[in-house]
């Protein structure tokens, strides 16, 4: 599958993986689907049914979803455009995605992903001031729209372990 | 898509004009969202929202006056953030995009635990 950097203004800002335009169904999705799910020796229909409950456990079952998932372009919000407009995901995901990008910061990271479904997911990944970061998740489906329970959002302290927040 | 009458709510509350819980009772069912301790989640039924309702700098000029003259809680003014970064109804493309998006990272993350401790 073809893929490579992005490069902004010269210097390289981000990776991305371009999908077959002609492939991309269900056919694809079973072939990353059973790829992944067949290096961590998980069983094919377990694996393939957990990932089309819907968004909310897609967004949580970070461990069986990583598996059917891939990177479609990772970096800053510029490379992200650029791929947007080299297709990188449907016309319908890409509004949704635009305004993704805009509520981050030119210094965010952020990473779109491919799901089993079709969906995609963006997450942005903030660092924060004291040496933690925050990541910002959210999954739109094939049509452009949010999906259920998806827009999350966590912190991590420094050694990137969850942390908590407390109302003050 | 919203109603005239959830719009207003959802433009009320990027204003900090209602506060979380009315903007839920506005929205009711199509809104749900939980601010738990390790995570925020927000979701909402509507399709995307176009156009977005806007976000502009001077709302967040104005929610930190709020919380500076004590009118709303630092919980409260963390929570307004948060539900604007997550809920994608909001939109702030343009000009501002970054400061805007910034101010509302820092703001969202002011409730976060002070001596954060590993999960």
């Amino acid at each position: 599958m073809p893929s490579g950097n992005i490069t902004c203004g010269g210097q390289v800002c981000g990776s991305a993986t371009f999908f077959e335009p002609g492939l991309r169904d269900s056919s694809l999705d079973l072939a990353l689907f059973v790829s992944g799910v067949a290096s961590i020796g998980e069983s094919i229909f377990k694996g393939g049914m957990s990932l089309l409950r819907g968004a909310g456990e897609v967004a949580v079952k970070e461990g069986v979803g990583a598996v059917a998932e891939q990177v479609v372009v990772k970096g800053s919000k510029a490379a992200i455009r650029d791929a947007l407009e080299s297709g990188a995901v449907n016309e319908l995901q890409k509004q949704a995605v635009k305004r993704a990008l805009a509520r981050g910061a030119a210094a965010d990271t952020f990473t779109v992903e491919k799901l089993a479904d079709g969906s995609i997911r963006i997450t942005r990944e903030v660092a924060g001031r004291a040496g933690g970061r925050a990541t910002y998740e959210s999954v739109i489906d094939a049509g452009g729209n949010s999906m259920s329970g998806s827009a999350v959002q966590k912190a991590y302290n420094a050694s990137g372990n969850l942390v908590h927040y407390d109302p003050k | 898509m919203p109603t005239s009458a959830e719009r207003k709510a959802l433009e009320r509350f990027a204003r900090l004009e209602i506060s979380l819980a009315e903007l839920k009772h506005s929205l009711g069912d199509m809104l749900d969202f939980s601010f738990g301790k390790e995570e925020r989640r927000v979701t909402s039924y509507f399709l995307l929202v176009q156009p977005g309702v806007r976000v502009e700098k001077k709302y967040i000029d104005v929610a930190m006056d709020k919380h500076a003259r004590g009118e709303i809680s630092t919980e409260e003014l963390s929570d307004w953030a948060t539900m604007l970064l997550l809920n994608d109804a909001y939109d702030w493309q343009g000009a501002e995009e970054d400061e805007i998006a910034s101010w509302l990272n820092e703001i969202s993350m002011l409730t976060l635990k002070a001596n954060a401790e590993p999960d």
